[in-house]
């Protein structure tokens, strides 16, 4: 087996600078778009703010005057004007968040759906090292958990904020346009809001983090016991079962009730600071219009009139629900910033470089050939592996002066304990891994120097742990070639013996297999597997443990089908049961990454080492 | 639908109800606010009277703290029984899981078990904290805002009451047009994961077929389909928003326009009628009535997107389990006889062919039987009956002179020891994965049954000995080895009948035939059965019973089985060439 290892728990890092410039570029890439959706919003906004300001309009310009008419006959025609006019406007603040709303809809869809393909288009290109040493969770969580936050940013946090932000602006102009004075006290007040949100942002943050640490542990544990739920049946587990989740969940809710308790606070508190900050605006405003203290505006020094006053009243309250509303967006902003870093590291991961230069290319019916454009080889399958050295891990070293010569037609074995090396082998030769040094020749052209595609198209792998896909049994073999006929793929299922428990499904070959490939054993999977391979119809084959799964009744039948499968190419068979590689070309016994012996089933028995203690059953071979 | 919430939910009536009362009370105070803030313009700013202006505002600073006061305590109690809720609801979903048997499990699966006890019932909670927490607030806010524009003026409070079925007609019309298309949207969502996982699982094949291309367009079709529906389902989404400023808008125009009117019928006089600081709370009040409109029917959305989970989660704490103990059980197995008479089996009650058919077999006390066949046969169909992992569908088993279904389940379960096909170790260390089966076994105990089941080798090789982590599920041992810790850990509790489910397979002919010798001369006396694909585990056993395809073909020993049985001669020469 290859080396599995878990880079786990990346330490916590700040969130960088650039990712949120980064996140932005996606956005600027739809410019007219993104000018609609500027224009729409501005209107938007404007209109929002200026029908608050109607009231003082209404109350200073047309009621208060209206109240000097005599009062059996008021002339309503001008009010009525402005009401009109003011609806209006209001029109076209309508239309403007109409129309900004829904492109912002197309827009933030389209930056995820952008950023899902390149995120999926380069997954494709990265080296198998990336999902050898990442937890396939991980990855995965990468385009749930992460893309959702990225998502619920693009899609609402960030315009709410950008909003929110211009919102500001526009409001605290419009407050200095009535009164600078008034101003101060508001600016006063929005330090110590600031201050506040800042303070329990940050504690709510930390108990944030705990309490999802505590629901990891507990749904970590739910996870372990469901997945073991038989084991627990089996040795009577239930009663401590139940005592030791009970610890977990406490210990859940105690962190969830600090947490939630802090930011629920927060809102009640900071609308309560909004409603003081009103009554101090009547106080300071009170005073100054009574004491008739000169008002400074934008617009020049003026007197403070009654409607001044409640317009400015009516902006305080606006700018209140506002923080409130920024301050309970503003952390999620961060957070979620953290899942798009998580993102870009794996775009930005390295790719497998793949710059070889022979090319397979067609010459004849079934005959191909290797050419560079200056040296053509045939394409015959003979592999060369010479004093090959290999580790994962620097200096830690997994194959020690590796020698192999497999000619067409030849079958190889590798036989050894777990983590001896035999895998990894298999993965150097298509170049999943990279060796460190010596030599691996196709044909006698190095392996480096080949296209990595095409190399890869010469050599087809079965693996133990069968990966079916989501589809027809028919398309799961015809992925060895898409090109193959229902025809090809039926012939190849029979020779594996495979086609007799296809017929017996309800849809035969047209049978969809899904998820966890519901129904079908770990034997019959494999069967298929070995029958995508055969329709692959590569010059090399490598069997790594392709039948262990499949009883031995049954693979004494799949046999013959399997000889006519290896026929005529080269063939790597790893096998934990002996008796499947006992008539090998040759075998190659594999200790500590070392091949100890080699020759075939009978030379080897008579020399009485290692391979004859492990026929005989005298040493463990797992 | 919520009925069987309903007991965790009475667990937290004391604070469900307290915060209910503090949500009164905050809302409450925050509808007087505006309230005094018309007194505070009409009396104190209008007329220019400072002690007016000082006295309202007073009144509101004590107003508000009221407000915060009660907002806390409402947070704090709301977020008690929320939590108290989830904590008891997990806690139910859990010892229920505990309850099932096999059958149970195998209907939902394990995974889709896991997703409901971890996601799903994080719905629910959501969804019981938005009900109490802003439900009540959002009703109340309502029915406060019309009741105090009701007193400040009659017709315009009117007009007000009349947009209330607009609004919500309205947004129940755009949720239902939406609603199809998010399912579509999820049902997308799902493909698209299912995709990507198989992808990331199977990554070695699709390079090995250089199917990076292939896969790419069979992600970009899931991707488009997204894209499409989200566009779709969001943009109905999107039209409630300008919805939204409409209906302000004309609350705004409405107001104003009605409002002028009156206050110049009163003569801006309050004790006339409408003032012009009594029209800025009205305009107070019609705000806050639509955006308690809006919260309901954000709480109705969140109601409904969950719903898929509240029912996941329902159906498993209505699930009735399968096997549940008798009323008046037996709480003793006298001995390890084991009888099947007539058994017959099937997985599923609606299944059409039986997994076991017309199976007698006797088992004495204190032997040891093998039984073997190809895969599929029901080998191991026919040894989980014993333990009653599943019930049988016809005929009888009878372990110790009884039927297996009149004995307690723990009592019978704790007397038959099972090794699993699949050997699941649980993250801890070797020890508590051993003290898993009998959670008082010594040192002393544990060195005896692994060394029985050739383990203590192994565990010995480790600095830690006993005390080595294991990780999840084991991975961090070889299949051999989790095969023989498995053995030691079913040893360990002292059952009458030890069954091994093909669990040395892993283990090589050496060890296995030290284990089988381990077993006995150190247990004589436990009736031992051994299910294998090797002739050479079995050859020894007292009897060997051969499957084919759901019956029992042949019963006898080793030496009469090759002379009289063709499936096992079969099988023997397959295996001996």
């Amino acid at each position: 087996m290859s080396a599995r290892r878990r880079i786990s728990g990346e330490p916590e890092k700040k969130i960088k600078k650039g990712t949120l410039l980064r996140l932005i570029s996606y956005v600027t890439r739809y410019k007219v778009r993104l000018v609609f959706i500027s224009i729409g919003m501005m209107g938007s906004i404007l209109v929002n703010v200026g029908s608050s300001l109607f009231l003082k309009i209404a109350i200073d310009n047309y009621i208060t005057p209206m109240l000097m008419q005599d009062k059996n006959n008021v002339d309503f025609g001008p009010f009525k004007t402005a009401i009109f006019a003011f609806a209006g406007m209001l029109a076209i603040g309508v239309v403007s968040t109409l129309i900004f709303r829904l492109l912002m809809v197309k827009l933030s869809n389209g930056i995820l759906r952008d950023i899902r393909e390149q995120m999926y288009a380069k997954m494709q290109k990265l080296p198998l090292k990336y999902f050898d040493t990442n937890n396939a969770g991980d990855i995965m969580s990468r385009y749930t958990n992460d893309l959702d936050t990225l998502r619920q940013v693009i899609s609402e946090a960030l315009p709410q904020t950008v909003r929110g932000v211009i919102t500001f602006t526009t409001i605290f102009i419009s407050m200095m346009m009535l009164s600078i004075n008034l101003f101060l006290v508001v600016l006063f007040m929005f330090f110590v809001m600031v201050l506040f949100a800042k303070w329990s942002g940050d504690r709510s943050l930390k108990s944030y983090r705990k309490t999802q640490s505590a629901i990891g542990g507990l749904n970590g544990y739910v996870e372990e016991m469901v997945l073991g739920a038989k084991e627990v049946k089996v040795y009577c587990y239930e009663e401590r079962n139940i005592d030791a989740f009970g610890d977990k969940n406490s210990e859940w809710a105690k962190a969830v009730v600090k947490a939630d308790t802090l930011s629920n606070i927060v809102f009640p508190f900071m609308n309560s600071l909004g409603n003081v900050l009103y009554v101090f605006i009547a106080f300071a405003g009170g005073a100054m219009a009574l004491k008739g203290v000169t008002n400074f505006t934008l617009a020049g020094p003026t007197i403070l009139t009654i409607g001044t006053i409640t317009s400015f009243m009516t902006f305080t309250k606006t700018f209140s629900s506002l923080i409130g509303e920024l301050s309970s967006q503003l952390p999620y902003l961060m957070q979620s910033l953290s899942g798009a870093e998580r993102i870009f590291s794996l775009i930005d991961t390295k790719e497998e470089i793949d710059d070889g230069t022979y090319r397979l290319e067609k010459v004849g019916k079934n005959t191909w050939q290797w050419n560079n454009g200056e040296k053509t080889v045939p394409l015959v399958g003979n592999i060369v592996l010479e004093d090959v050295n290999f580790s994962y891990v620097e200096n830690k070293p997994v194959l020690k002066h590796i020698n192999v010569y497999a000619d067409k037609g030849q079958k190889v074995a590798l036989v050894g304990a777990t983590g001896a090396g035999k895998t990894t082998i298999t993965n150097l030769i298509n170049r999943f891994y990279e060796i460190d040094n010596g030599t691996i020749t196709y044909d006698g052209i190095n392996v480096r120097d080949i296209n990595k595609k095409d190399l890869r198209d010469s050599l087809a792998i079965v693996l133990q742990d069968v990966n079916l896909f989501s589809g027809t049994i028919m398309e799961n073999i015809r992925y060895g070639k898409l090109t193959a006929t229902d025809e090809e793929c039926i012939a190849a299922a029979k020779l594996v013996y495979a086609d007799s428990f296809i017929e017996l499904l309800p849809d035969g070959y047209n049978t969809v297999i899904k998820g966890d490939s519901g129904g079908l054993s770990q034997g019959q999977k494999q069967l298929i597997s070995i029958a995508r391979a055969a329709v692959a119809d590569p010059p090399c084959l490598i069997l790594d443990e392709a039948t262990s799964s499949i009883d031995t009744r049954t693979e004494k039948l799949v046999q013959k089908g399997m000889d006519s499968i290896m026929k005529g190419r080269t063939v790597f068979i790893i096998a934990h049961r002996l008796s499947t590689i006992r008539d090998a070309d040759v075998i190659m016994v594999m200790r500590n990454g070392e091949i100890i012996e080699r020759g075939n089933h009978e030379s080897l028995l008579e020399k009485k080492g290692h391979y004859y203690e492990l026929y005989t059953g005298i040493v463990e071979i797992d | 639908m919520f009925n069987v919430f309903k007991n965790s939910i009475a667990k937290v009536k004391k604070e469900s109800i307290l915060s209910m009362v503090f949500i009164l009370f905050e809302t409450g105070f925050e509808i007087i606010v505006p309230f005094m803030m018309a007194k505070l313009i009409d009396l104190g700013i209008e007329s220019s009277n400072m002690s007016n202006v000082i006295r309202y505002g007073l009144i509101i600073i004590a107003l508000v703290i009221g407000q915060s006061l009660s907002g806390i305590f409402c947070a704090v109690f709301a977020v008690k029984a929320g939590t108290k809720f989830a904590y008891d609801l997990r806690e139910r979903l859990f010892r229920k899981l505990q309850t099932f048997a096999f059958a149970n499990i195998d209907k939902f699966s394990t995974g889709s078990l896991v997703t409901r006890s971890t996601t799903d019932i994080a719905n629910v909670q959501r969804s019981f904290q938005m009900v109490i927490r802003g439900a009540l607030r959002s009703i109340s806010m309502c029915i406060f805002s019309l009741y105090f524009a009701y007193r400040v003026n009659a017709e315009i409070a009117r007009c007000l009451t009349f947009l209330i079925p607009i609004i919500i007609i309205s947004f129940v019309f755009l949720s239902k047009l939406a609603m199809p298309i998010f399912e579509k949207m999820f049902k997308a969502f799902d493909s698209l994961n299912n995709i990507m996982s198989e992808n990331i699982h199977g990554i070695r094949v699709v390079k090995t077929f250089n199917r990076e291309d292939y896969e790419f367009h069979k992600m970009e079709k899931s991707a488009d389909d997204i894209y499409n529906y989200s566009v779709k389902a969001e943009s109905y989404v999107a039209l409630w928003d300008p919805f939204m400023n409409i209906t302000v808008y004309t609350i705004l125009i409405i107001i104003s326009w009605l409002g002028a009117k009156a206050i110049i019928a009163s003569g801006n006089n309050p004790d006339l009628g409408l003032t012009t600081g009594k029209l800025m709370s009205l305009i107070t009040y019609g705000l806050q009535m639509l955006m308690s409109l809006m919260f309901m029917s954000m709480i109705y959305v969140m109601l409904i997107i969950s719903s898929a989970s509240i029912l996941r989660v329902k159906e498993v704490l209505v699930e009735e389990p399968l096997i549940k103990d008798p009323e008046n059980p037996i709480y003793n197995v006298e001995n390890g006889e084991i009888e099947f008479r007539n058994v017959s089996f099937k997985y599923r009650e609606n299944a059409k062919h039986r997994t076991l058919k017309d199976i007698n077999l006797k088992i004495n006390s204190g032997e040891t039987i093998g039984i073997i066949g190809g895969t599929g046969s029901g080998k191991s169909s026919i040894v989980n009956l014993i333990p009653r992992l599943y019930d049988v569908t016809d005929g009888e088993v009878i372990v110790g002179g009884h039927n297996v279904k009149e004995y307690d389940l723990n009592v019978l379960r704790k007397s038959v020891g099972i090794v699993l096909q699949k050997n699941i170790l649980f993250s801890g260390t070797i020890a508590s994965n051993l003290r898993f089966g009998n959670e008082n076994a010594t040192i002393e105990d544990m060195r005896e049954a692994c060394d029985i089941a050739s383990a203590l080798e192994f565990i010995e090789e480790k600095p830690e000995g006993f005390d080595a982590k294991v990780e999840q599920g084991g991975t961090n041992f070889s299949g051999g080895q989790k095969q023989r810790l498995s053995i030691a850990r079913t040893i360990l509790k002292k059952p009458k009948i030890i069954i091994f489910d093909d669990s040395t397979s892993a283990v090589d002919t050496k060890t296995d035939a030290r284990i089988r010798n381990g077993l006995k001369t150190k247990l004589p006396n436990t009736t031992k059965i051994i299910i294998s694909q090797r002739i050479i585990s079995i050859k020894e056993c007292d009897k060997i019973a051969v499957v084919d395809n759901g019956r029992i073909i042949a019963y006898d020993s080793h030496e009469n089985l090759l002379k009289n049985c063709e499936l096992y001669k079969e099988i023997n020469e397959v295996q001996n060439s």
